[in-house]
């Protein structure tokens, strides 16, 4: 149950500050009494004397217990690691009041606490309403980012475990205890416990910022470095206009767990982007296990108004009907379509990256890296031995196929498909 | 732009390689170029002629393949008495062309039999410019709204975009850009202190393949050193054709920066990144022989500026990185073997104004792939594979690339008919540098995969084209070197799972489930022992050709069997599209509830979302034609927390959007 000590006149929450200003005040109003005490005087003096040793005269509280701890605690040789460390501290209150505690900055040492090797002046406070009687238990996260040069300095040491301490000061009564958390320096690549050291979310032509026509298709993907073995669950999701421009209001797009094997690196593809109304529209992937302290940012990219049909390219959606997104591709697979009229041909194309259509024309790898031009009466070809030869194994590529008319035009494209070889 | 003329053609026909001992009896080239010819204005003609030997006539039309820069043409291709020609659909456009003409033995891989390479320049005199700018404002009306935690100051919202592009051609030069311009009444939602504001631009100037670039960019060549490396800076390419290769000087900022600041990101030369790299193919008539690439970079950049030093201990300097890679490529024996391989080394100073000795460390991988077809057309393939990178290892131009990793890799794949097999092994090791003071682990990976496409004689049966999959994978993880201060092994551990999918397709519709169940078991008690199962299901139906619907399930369960505890969570969505009136009004849904749950109650709840738009194109687009579009959309998410209910939300926006649209252009419309 929380409790608050309203002040009458102002109808305000007892700080600190006007819980000292009213003991003076008492102080003031009532200890003028006269030399010889009367017996009523003398209980009302006991009384006052009882007050003021409860609000005054004993200190709040005093921290008994601090300490620290990071999970996993393992921190690379090389590059910057941010951590994430969990601080408990005990007080012991002697009354109800608000308690602060304040760390201003935290010092690197040695196993031994002898050899200081760098200080983050990042400050941490944190209040609580204390409770007499009752220990009052501060639970602080903090995340902390670990320079690589405090890591090559503990190494030329010859260390393989660094301290991180903070000292921890409480309000008002300045009494200090110092807690400490330990990193075992370790492998830059292999590590037990999952852990996600950094996410980089880009669209699939590796653009971070985008403006396409209404209708285009679009994938982003997350690049996920990573130590260790684990369940990873995360999931995609995605705000859309006009929400964007107020509140935006993300649905999950597609929710995954899936188990990392050791690497060090996987790549995670987003389902197809919607980009059905014109405005802002804000794509992140949520990371709920294992818990991340790194910065997870969010992608956004625009759609204007006009379609691609209203850019110059009247063109008709060509439906796919095999294979599906994200099969496996063997020379048996068939792609297969849906005819359109006023073909003259469909080609076939195989991309690394789908070509975006705010892509300049001379940016690279905007030519198919193979494909198969083949007459308006065929809908459907299984790829031959040359065309295999343009592609590399192990890799994700990208088809589609393109009508072309009399005119040497293109009439009709399809949507981009995944395939993997 | 596309209106270039043909001015000249230059020809260079490639060595006649050993298709199955053809070769040897042949004294002339199979195949030999006869239009487009060399010196000849061809402003319209579009055909290509192809002469056969007398020897080339003999081959069976159905065992020749030939291929215009890497699309098969051999369909379109007609025959004539003594030659083959092929027209294609559109002119070709200015530029280098290859022409690769294979033979497809039904046993063997293809074998090359020629290339022919051309060049279609463009004609001097042409001049062309054409500009365009895609403008368009959008005001958002919050018609309702409930519950929103922090409603921003006003309903009112207005946008502009506007996207700024052009391209020029003078003779042989050509140029182009894009330019991206945003404006927002909201100021929360501005990236600067600008209310104008720009996101990403790339201006590029070039004459034939010389071609200079500034703005955001890639540079082509990948590699240990420079990968996914995508920043503002400025870039100049040039050919060297006596080497069939290119060479590209760049300068880009180390930062990932947008926006009118920092100009075009390379100024500040503590936060650069300099560098050159060369790719060469110098067996110019079969240039898949032998493919080179080198990387020099020298980089600048800092720290985070968020910490502060103890100015007794160390002061803060700029690092500086140089590093350079050497790689080469091979494919060998027509194809059937593939060799690679790349060595890296890295410098880096941390604090250039400290004492300490630079970090220094190198990384080599290499690869060969031996691929082969059997008198029976079974495809097989083996590939070897070995990544090494030192423990210091590290390019500001390659962050994503895991430092302190040994990673040897093998792999065999089978193919027969409609089924295909792999297998792999990969055995990963860390402390490369045999550190003793960090712990050694080692990781074996055994995974196992296939696939299966049965062709059906009736494709109209409930199975339509089904396709068959599935995956094993088996991974032990032991710590083989503890150091001694070490207490307790950090990875003693082992993962198998497995999975299976079926996806069914039609002539539109489709439909697929896939199942996929893992089991971890941690013996050094760092993280828990789970097992977990999978199963989702998906349909994209086609009703006609207005209305479609994507309906889709997935289900995950996860058993802590340390902790005791189950967590389920399941997930339906629905989305679907209606057409009302063509062309004029659009309506969509999309729903999607799901629910999580753990058997110890941490976790209870569901969510509903559900997304509400109808479009009406009042009038549509056009150049220089304003187009006006109205949007109602409605955004409904109520979120239930069984177990913390203060969390519990329910809310609701409501917008109206008008759009007005102008595609600006100037000069040609194509």
């Amino acid at each position: 149950m929380m409790i608050t000590f309203l002040n009458n006149k102002q109808n305000t929450p007892w700080t600190q500050d006007n819980l000292k200003a009213h003991d003076n005040l008492w102080t003031q109003d009532d200890l003028s009494i006269s030399l010889i005490p009367t017996g009523v005087q003398l209980i009302k003096f006991l009384l006052i004397a009882a007050l003021l040793w409860t609000f005054s005269y004993q200190s709040n509280a005093i921290i008994i217990s601090a300490n620290g701890s990071s999970n996993p605690n393992n921190i690379s040789l090389t590059g910057t690691n941010i951590k994430q460390i969990q601080w408990q501290l005990v007080l012991e209150p002697s009354r109800f009041s608000q308690v602060s505690v304040r760390s201003q900055s935290g010092i690197f040492y040695d196993p031994s606490l002898k050899v200081p090797l760098g200080r983050v002046d990042t400050p941490i406070v944190k209040q609580k309403l204390a409770i007499k009687g009752q220990p009052t238990r501060f639970n602080i996260i903090e995340r902390l980012r670990i320079p690589q040069s405090i890591v090559k300095k503990a190494r030329l040491l010859g260390l393989n475990q660094i301290i991180f301490q903070r000292s921890f000061t409480d309000a008002p009564d300045n009494t200090s205890l110092a807690a400490n958390t330990l990193f075992q320096l370790s492998s830059g690549s292999i590590a037990g416990q999952l852990n996600i050291e950094r996410i980089q979310l880009e669209f699939e032509n590796q653009r971070r910022s985008l403006i396409i026509p209404r209708g285009s298709q679009l994938n982003a993907r997350a690049i996920i470095k990573y130590k260790g073995t684990g369940l990873f669950e995360y999931r995609w999701e995605i705000a859309s206009p006009p929400s964007t421009g107020g509140n935006p209001i993300f649905f999950p797009l597609i929710v995954r767990k899936q188990y990392l094997l050791a690497g060090d690196q996987v790549t995670i593809q987003s389902p197809n982007l919607p980009s059905d109304l014109s405005g802002t529209y804000l794509l992140r992937l949520v990371v709920t296990k294992p818990e991340t302290v790194i910065d997870l940012k969010t992608l956004g990219y625009r759609v204007k108004a006009q379609s691609l049909a209203a850019d110059n390219r009247k063109t008709t959606t060509i439906a796919l009907s095999r294979p599906q997104d994200n099969e496996i591709l063997i020379k048996a697979t068939e792609f297969a379509w849906l005819a359109i009229e006023g073909a003259k041909a469909y080609q076939l194309e195989l991309y690394s990256r789908p070509p975006i259509a705010s892509d300049i024309v001379l940016q690279r790898d905007d030519k198919p890296v193979t494909g198969v031009l083949l007459p308006a009466n065929q809908n459907k070809i299984s790829l031959a031995n040359n065309s295999f030869a343009h592609l590399e194994k192990n890799q994700t590529y990208y088809w589609r196929v393109i009508a072309i008319s009399e005119a040497g035009e293109i009439i009709g494209q399809s949507e981009f498909r995944r395939i993997n070889f | 732009m596309k209106k270039l003329a043909i001015l000249a053609i230059s020809i260079s026909l490639s060595a006649v390689l050993t298709p199955f001992g053809y070769a040897e009896e042949a004294d002339e080239p199979f195949f030999t170029l006869i239009e487009p010819s060399d010196k000849e204005a061809l402003p319209l003609k579009k055909e290509i002629r192809l002469k056969l030997s007398s020897f080339a006539k003999q081959m069976s039309d159905k065992d020749i393949r030939i291929e215009l820069d890497a699309i098969d043409v051999s369909q379109l291709v007609t025959k004539q008495e003594g030659y083959w020609l092929f027209q294609p659909l559109s002119p070709l456009s200015a530029g280098p062309h290859r022409l690769t003409i294979s033979l497809i033995a039904s046993s063997k891989s293809p074998a090359k039999l020629q290339n022919i390479s051309f060049e279609i320049q463009a004609d001097e005199t042409l001049s062309d410019f054409q500009f365009s700018a895609d403008t368009q404002a959008t005001v958002n009306y919050r018609l309702s709204d409930t519950q929103l935690s922090s409603p921003k100051p006003t309903a009112m919202q207005t946008d502009l975009l506007s996207q700024i592009g052009f391209a020029s051609t003078q003779g042989d030069w050509v140029s182009q850009g894009q330019f991206d311009l945003y404006y927002t009444s909201v100021k929360e939602n501005r990236s600067s202190e600008r209310s104008i504001e720009n996101g990403e631009f790339l201006l590029a100037i070039g004459k034939g393949e010389k071609q200079l670039q500034v703005g955001h960019q890639n540079i082509e060549t990948t590699s240990l050193v420079m990968d996914n490396f995508r920043r503002r800076g400025l870039s100049l390419q040039s050919p060297i054709a006596s080497l069939n290769g290119k060479i590209t000087g760049f300068s880009l900022s180390s930062f990932d920066i947008s926006g009118f600041g920092y100009g075009i990101g390379t100024t500040h030369a503590s936060r650069r990144v300099d560098g050159v790299s060369f790719i060469s193919s110098p067996i110019d008539d079969s240039p898949e022989l032998l493919s080179l690439s080198a990387t020099w970079l020298n980089a600048r950049s800092y720290e985070s500026a968020d910490f502060l030093f103890d100015s007794n201990i160390s002061p803060s300097g700029a690092n500086r990185n140089k590093a350079w890679s050497l790689a080469g490529q091979s494919n060998l024996l027509e194809g059937q073997l593939q060799l690679a391989m790349e060595y890296a080394k890295t410098d880096f100073d941390l604090d250039r104004l400290d004492s300490q000795p630079n970090d220094q460390d190198r990384a080599f991988k290499i690869s060969a792939v031996y691929s082969d077809i059997t008198e029976e057309e079974m495809s097989w393939s083996v590939g070897l594979s070995k990544q090494n990178v030192g423990t210091f290892f590290q390019s500001l131009a390659n962050q994503t690339l895991a430092a302190d990793n040994d990673l040897v890799s093998s792999y065999a794949s089978f193919e027969w008919q409609t089924l295909s097999l792999q297998g792999q092994i990969d055995q990963q090791k860390n402390n490369v540098n045999h550190l003793q003071d960090i712990a050694t682990i080692e990781t074996r990976l055994l995974s196992f995969s296939g696939s299966w496409l049965p062709q059906l004689e009736n494709e109209q049966s409930w199975m339509g084209t089904p396709s068959f999959s599935f995956s094993l994978a088996d991974q032990i993880q032991r710590q083989i070197y503890t150091p001694s201060n070490y207490s307790l092994p950090i990875a003693d551990n082992q993962l198998k799972t497995w999975q299976i999918s079926s996806d069914f397709s039609y002539e539109q519709n489709a439909w697929g489930i896939g199942l996929g169940q893992t089991q971890f078991r941690d013996y050094s008690q760092v993280q828990s022992d789970s097992d977990s199962l999978s199963l989702s299901f998906y349909a994209n139906l086609y009703l006609d050709s207005d209305i479609s619907l994507s309906p889709a399930i997935s289900f995950d369960k996860n058993s802590d069997l340390t902790l005791n505890t189950d967590s389920r969570s399941i997930s339906y969505s629905l989305q679907s599209a209606l057409t009302l009136i063509p062309d004029a009004l659009n309506t969509s849904v999309s729903i999607i509830y799901s629910k999580d749950q753990t058997s110890d109650r941490s976790v209870d709840g569901n969510n509903m979302a559900a997304n509400l738009t109808f479009s009406w194109l009042v009038s549509e687009a056009n150049p220089n034609e304003f187009g006006i579009q109205l949007d109602f959309n409605a955004v409904y998410n109520d979120f239930e927390d069984r177990v913390w209910t203060l969390n519990t939300l329910e809310t609701f926006q409501s917008y109206l959007t008008l759009t007005a649209t102008l595609p600006s252009r100037i000069g040609q419309q194509e």
